[in-house]
């Protein structure tokens, strides 16, 4: 800032100090320090380039030479390794997303919506602060403890419970990436909820609405916007979720009839093989792929919750 | 601004960096590691057969020789082989032998090429629930039942009541396609032209498939004789239906008429030297020998018995 | 209560002193004949339904009178305030003391809480004393309003069942869990080495991997995540490069996790030559965990009052300067808070380090410095969530307690540092000073 070292140039000369010729220092450094933070708050900006880069940079070569395109999104056939011919379908990994995804939104959106209902408008306060804190901590544990619960606990319990020959199958996957979605349902909703203006449910009140009829008529209406960004997160975080899904859904590379199907989701399917492939090689680069269009759909996804909740501020200022 | 034109301000470097990213990709530089390959660092990788193996090793090594730090990871032949490759591990387990592809790939990344020393042998014991009745099994049918176009689905085409299995379909359980098991199971049952079938459930781990099939009565799988345990049954193995089964064992693998027997090696890049020479010197010795038999395997020379096994030793390698 | 209203209905009791008993069937409760005992009165009140005031319709709250008299047909006293009162609503759930505040929920059940009071002798009257039971309610509910308020009801107790059916699962299993581990937990357990094939001993090499990897990670993320805190809330204006940051703020948190795995291997192991390291894991997990630190620092940042920053403007202070000294330990507790979550975001992440530099066994000394700093930044390393990984699925003849004792450790690990920022969140809001 030019203007204060001209304030400070005609102040009387002081005696030295270590102190001082720091902070002087430091002033100086201004600038300097004004361009570090600067450049640290594009970081993030950067960073998600890079990432676009980088795996792009790897994937590239498959991508535009050599891979199958409409192969690639049409055949169910994952041989990758194949003597006879490689094979590079991601049809039925996509299969095995949506289905484990599809499942896990059926269950965890009425529950996280009912749940960020009844913490936003019918607990007690106490009830309140106890329940967002026991979120909070839900939306903490590792995924790889989500793996191990669905692996060693629902396995056998599903397994007990439908008499299904294995344990590990979609509705596994589904059940333990809605327990994992929830908490991010739950308290994105309850803020939308949160956002809409007390007038309004005192507006409701005074026309002799049930409390029912202020969180049907009212309160959903007008949160729509934040619950859709809501579910967008959920979908999010359940589509990205990799050692979860690696661990309980049974990772067989087949499109699924029925719940109890194992099947093998894109996110574990890199996680499984990633480690085997030479840099470089076909293989390599086909899982990079994969990788792109995982970052495609989080990007969309991510894109458009932002945009919906955005819809709500623009709406707000009319 | 008009979220239409932000779209479009967001989607546009996107595009422009991945476009980079493509024109980047080929300078790929040589083989990334020699960094760790110190003189008391040794970097293991590979197989999920061997991993046990390599990390009981490791163990007993440290206990002599607490200079030498020896990391150990799984995730399967293929993963030790690429990193092999690409110079990042000293020393790779496979469970398979290393393609001829490989091999050339090795040698251009990183100058030297990758020495074999076979240091035991497995046998592949085919596992089913412990209550199922079925006792033997031949090649011909396990092809038919993993084989890509098989027609064995069911455990009553096996000529088996398999009665705690209530859907009655056989549930193949696999490896991934990293692990040398996979390839060597394939080679040995299937042969060199077939592919597996789609649709089975492969584990990420050795242990997962014995586990899995443990609790799971409609299921077959695949795994390490060392991975027995009392809950699960092997089935006796014979070369063509009606002939006698041979049932996996150390003296059946290593006179040969254990029809799934491999040889387990390490791959080193150039002939090991320095630290490395030590300890593979080591592994070849008894002490270290006798840790393969106690986990399981077949040494390539029995403990205590130095001349005669010789040329069992040069039959391994065979 | 000055003035009975034509709703009051008054009963007379004589005085305690029963000196001239009657049969009950005479005493009506006029004041030529009251009744002879509190007790006889509200029973006689209880089963005859006829003197029972009726709480339906719009008629206001009746209230019911037991004046005592020294003898029948005694005058009453004069109107004062009642020695006893009781309260009856009829729209509140039951279970109700008869005090306003949590009034019975009819007639009926008052005079048999009352009778029982009386029969245990906790309730009596002397001469002159007036019990009165009044209904509160002013405006009674019709039909409708009671279909509402059972709608009501419903509705709240359908959205508890739902919250409670994501938590409760959850808690159950946590607790199955730790009574699977309990065998195995102990000090021994977090501080010995794997032994045997990882099938024996602790989980120290583990644990202390993780240590460093957080670490690590910290010390790349905290600054970088701080300062663009920082720059969103006290440099940015709010133009479309700042929409566009936070749209990459979210972005990198919405990028799946093996996505970062990828741009871990693609950059740091191969494009920056780190190879498979505890540094290559620890950028690709700083990288991951960027937005926890930038999201809960600007929220720290924005709860420092505007006025703060003003009156250090006018005294001549530049924007730095102002940060320095003034934004910054103001709101230092909330980043500490935002950096805290990091660390159990960064304790729990396995696809991000799986190939990047976590291995399954690194032989680590049992003592000595070697035992507190097994790793250098270029080596491979353990870390617990890779090792729960690894032991569910590739260690053979491992027992359930090593199992759910590695998997409880972790979860007691990620769970104890969240509570910890947790804690300190709500210590922070409950003595803030502005």
């Amino acid at each position: 800032m030019p203007e204060a070292d001209a304030n400070r140039e005609p102040s009387p000369p002081r005696p030295w100090s270590m102190l001082r010729t720091f902070h002087v220092a430091v002033d100086w450094c201004e600038p300097l320090v004004e361009w570090i933070i600067r450049i640290c708050g594009w970081s993030a900006i950067l960073f998600v380039f890079a990432i676009f880069f980088f795996v792009f940079r790897e994937g590239s070569e498959m991508l535009l030479g050599g891979l199958d395109l409409k192969e690639f999104f049409t055949s169910p056939n994952w041989r990758p390794d194949s003597v006879v011919r490689p094979q590079y379908g991601i049809l039925a990994l996509l299969a095995g997303t949506i289905s484990v995804t599809g499942l896990a939104m059926l269950i965890a959106v009425p529950l996280g919506l009912g749940a960020a209902v009844y913490v936003a408008e019918f607990a007690g306060p106490r009830s309140k602060e106890t329940l967002k804190v026991v979120i909070e901590l839900l939306a903490a544990i590792p995924s790889v403890v989500w793996g191990f619960i669905g692996y060693m606990v629902l396995g056998p319990i599903i397994i007990w419970a439908t008499g299904a020959p294995v344990g590990i199958n979609v509705l596994n996957g589904g059940i333990i990436l809605a327990l994992m979605s929830v908490p991010i349902i739950v308290s994105v909703s309850e803020d939308a909820l949160r956002a809409v203006p007390d007038s309004y449910r005192e507006a409701a009140l005074a026309l002799g609405a049930s409390r029912w009829e202020i969180v049907s008529r009212v309160l959903f209406p007008a949160a729509k916007n934040g619950l859709l960004a809501a579910v967008l997160l959920g979908v999010g975080r359940a589509i990205g979720e990799t050692m979860a899904v690696l661990m309980a859904t049974g990772h067989a590379v087949q499109i699924p009839h029925s719940l109890l199907d194992p099947v093998r989701t894109l996110t574990a399917t890199i996680a499984a093989e990633l480690g085997e492939t030479v840099s470089g090689e076909e293989h390599y680069g086909v899982l990079f792929v994969i990788g792109i269009v995982l970052f495609a759909i989080a990007f969309v996804v991510n894109l458009t919750a932002d945009l919906v909740v955005k819809g709500i501020r623009g709406e707000k200022h009319d | 601004m008009s979220r239409c034109k932000l779209v479009v301000m967001i989607c546009l470097p996107l595009f422009v960096v991945a476009c980079l990213g493509c024109g980047t990709r080929r300078n790929n530089p040589n083989a990334t590691g020699g960094s760790g390959s110190q003189q008391n660092t040794i970097r293991v990788e590979g197989s999920d057969t061997m991993v046990n193996l390599a990390q009981a090793w490791a163990e007993e090594y440290n206990k002599t020789h607490p200079e030498i730090s020896i990391q150990v990871s799984g995730g399967g032949s293929g993963v030790g082989i690429a990193s092999l490759i690409d110079g990042v591990a000293d020393m790779a387990n496979a469970s398979r032998k290393m393609k001829a592809k490989e091999l050339a790939r090795a040698e251009e990344n990183t100058g030297s090429r990758p020495q074999e020393i076979v240091v035991g042998l497995d046998a592949l014991a085919v596992y089913v629930h412990k209550n199922n009745p079925l006792e033997s099994i031949s090649l011909p049918e396990l092809a038919e039942i993993y084989g890509d176009g098989g027609k064995l689905e069911s455990w009553s085409a096996l000529g088996v009541d398999n009665v705690d299995c209530d859907s009655g379909e056989i549930t193949r359980v696999s490896r991934q396609n990293n692990s040398g098991t996979y390839h060597y199971f394939r080679e040995a049952v299937l042969g060199k032209q077939r592919d597996f079938k789609l649709g089975s459930i492969d584990q990420s781990g050795s242990k997962d498939v014995v586990a899995l099939v443990s609790r799971t009565p409609c299921a077959i799988g695949y795994s390490g004789m060392g991975y027995k345990t009392d809950e699960i049954k092997w089935l006796k193995v014979s070369q063509e239906k009606g002939q006698p089964g041979v049932e996996p064992g150390v003296a059946t693998a290593a006179d040969g008429s254990y029809a799934i027997s491999r040889p387990l090696q390490i791959y080193t890049l150039g002939e090991p030297t320095g630290a490395l020479k030590d300890y593979i010197d080591w592994i070849m010795s008894d002490a270290g020998q006798q840790i393969v038999l106690d986990l399981g395997y077949v040494p390539v020379k029995m403990p205590g018995a130095d001349a005669e096994t010789k040329d069992a030793d040069s039959a391994a390698k065979e | 209560m000055t003035e009975p209203n034509s709703d009051c209905l008054q009963y007379f009791v004589t005085g305690t002193s029963e000196e001239e008993p009657r049969s009950s069937s005479d005493a009506d409760g006029s004041r030529e004949q009251p009744f002879t005992s509190l007790r006889q009165a509200l029973e006689a009140l209880g089963t005859d339904t006829s003197r029972t005031p009726s709480s339906d319709g719009n008629r206001g709250g009746p209230t019911v009178m037991l004046t005592c008299i020294a003898r029948a047909g005694a005058s009453p006293p004069p109107n004062g305030t009642p020695s006893h009162q009781y309260f009856v609503d009829p729209f509140t759930p039951a279970r109700g003391k008869g005090t306003e505040q949590a009034p019975w929920d009819s007639f009926e059940v008052a005079y048999a809480k009352l009778t029982d009071l009386a029969r245990s002798q906790q309730l009596a009257l002397r001469v002159g004393d007036r019990l009165e039971i009044c209904c509160r309610e002013v405006f009674t509910a019709t039909a409708l309003e009671k279909w509402k308020n059972i709608k009501e009801a419903i509705a709240k107790y359908v959205f508890l069942t739902m919250a409670l059916t994501c938590f409760l699962p959850v808690v159950v299993i946590l607790t199955f869990l730790l009574v699977k581990a309990w065998p195995a937990l102990s000090v021994d357990f977090l501080v010995t080495n794997p032994q045997n094939n990882l099938t024996a001993g602790g989980i120290w090499a583990p644990l202390i991997g993780t240590f460093f990897l957080v670490l690590t990670s910290l010390l790349v993320a905290a600054p970088i995540g701080i300062l663009a805190g920082v720059y969103l809330n006290e440099y940015a204006s709010d133009n479309w490069i700042t929409r566009i940051i936070n749209l990459a703020v979210m972005n990198l948190a919405g990028v799946p996790s093996i996505v970062h795995a990828l741009f871990g291997v693609g950059a740091f192991v191969h494009f920056a030559y780190m190879g498979r390291s505890l540094l290559a894991a620890a950028c690709t997990v700083a990288v991951m965990t960027l937005p926890v630190i930038i999201t809960s620092t600007r929220e720290a940042l924005a709860a420092v009052p505007m006025s703060f920053r003003e009156a250090c403007w006018n005294m001549g202070a530049t924007r730095w300067q102002t940060i320095r000294t003034i934004v910054l330990p103001n709101s230092i507790a909330g980043i500490l808070t935002g950096v805290i979550l990091q660390v159990a975001r960064a304790a729990g992440e396995t696809a991000p380090i799986l190939f990047t530099g976590a291995v399954l066994y690194v032989p680590i000394a049992d003592a000595g410095w070697e035992y507190m700093v097994p790793y250098g930044p270029n080596d491979r390393f353990m870390a617990l969530s890779y090792h729960l990984f690894a032991l569910s699925t590739q260690i053979r003849g491992i027992s359930d307690e090593l199992l759910y004792g590695t998997a409880v450790v972790l979860i007691g690990l990620v769970l104890l540092v969240n509570s910890f920022a947790i804690g300190l969140r709500i210590f922070l809001r409950s003595r803030k000073k502005w």
